[in-house]
């Protein structure tokens, strides 16, 4: 199993708030060239004043991240935010 | 007010700037804002660390010259695994990073990353809601910094920002 197919069965298993309408995840290389994860948060839209609590979203990644490494993942996690709709 | 709470608050103004549809280089400035706004309070703390007394400001300034930025996000990954062979300074400190400490380390370098994105990758865009949440998060990195500033943990943590290697 991939790295990343391993980090969203780790969050299927972890389970989410109930403020995430959904996630993305897959592989990606960092700006130092290091294999990684992206995983982005899809915030509902209704729940968008999330996006500026730091408790929540820290909390959310500190589960993201200890999950990741509980499966046995080696490689760098970066969890983003974004609203459901928001364009950029 | 220092360098790096007006960086943050530099953040959160450029990301609010704008009333209805945000510009990309206003957010992309904030994304780049809220990383260095975490850099200069780690470098401010282990600069203070390491140089302590009201009148060697000029001393300290040259010790924050030598922070680097790939040094600081080595020592943040060496900090923000909690597994248990996770890295040598688990033998310094005797236990897990205390959580506070992890969520600094994990700001850092999620902002770190995001800053590159923001200043070099024009092939996407950045949207409000995902700069407010990295405002978000350099905001609880510099809250769960004060909590834990001062503590073995915290001190060693300032130490291996510095100690090219050796993480």
């Amino acid at each position: 199993m991939d790295v990343a197919a391993r980090v969203e069965k780790a969050l299927e298993k972890m389970g989410l708030p109930d403020w995430v309408e959904t996630t993305h995840i897959g592989p990606m290389l960092d700006h130092t060239g290091d294999p990684a994860v992206r995983v982005i948060v899809v915030v509902r839209p209704d729940r968008e004043a999330i996006v500026r609590d730091g408790e929540a979203l820290t909390a959310l990644v500190q589960k993201i991240h200890a999950a990741a490494e509980k499966a046995g993942v080696d490689v760098l996690v970066y969890t983003r935010f974004t609203v459901s709709g928001q364009a950029a | 007010m220092a360098l790096h709470d007006d960086l943050l608050a530099q953040a959160a103004r450029l990301a609010r700037t704008d009333k209805n549809r945000s510009k990309q280089a206003n957010l992309r400035r904030a994304a780049s804002a809220a990383y260095y706004a975490l850099f200069h309070l780690l470098i401010d703390q282990g600069s203070r660390f390491l140089i302590a007394g009201p009148q060697r400001e000029a001393l300290r300034h040259q010790v924050a010259r030598s922070f680097d930025h790939g040094q600081v996000k080595r020592a943040a990954q060496a900090f923000a695994t909690v597994g248990a062979n996770a890295s040598p300074w688990r033998a310094v400190l005797g236990a897990p990073p205390s959580q506070p400490l992890t969520s600094v380390a994990l700001a850092f370098i999620e902002l770190q990353e995001a800053r590159h994105e923001a200043d070099y990758d024009l092939a996407r865009a950045f949207t409000r809601g995902e700069v407010e949440a990295l405002l978000a998060r350099a905001k609880a990195g510099f809250s769960h910094w004060h909590a834990v500033a001062g503590t073995a943990e915290a001190d060693a943590f300032l130490v291996a920002l510095l100690l090219k290697g050796r993480t």
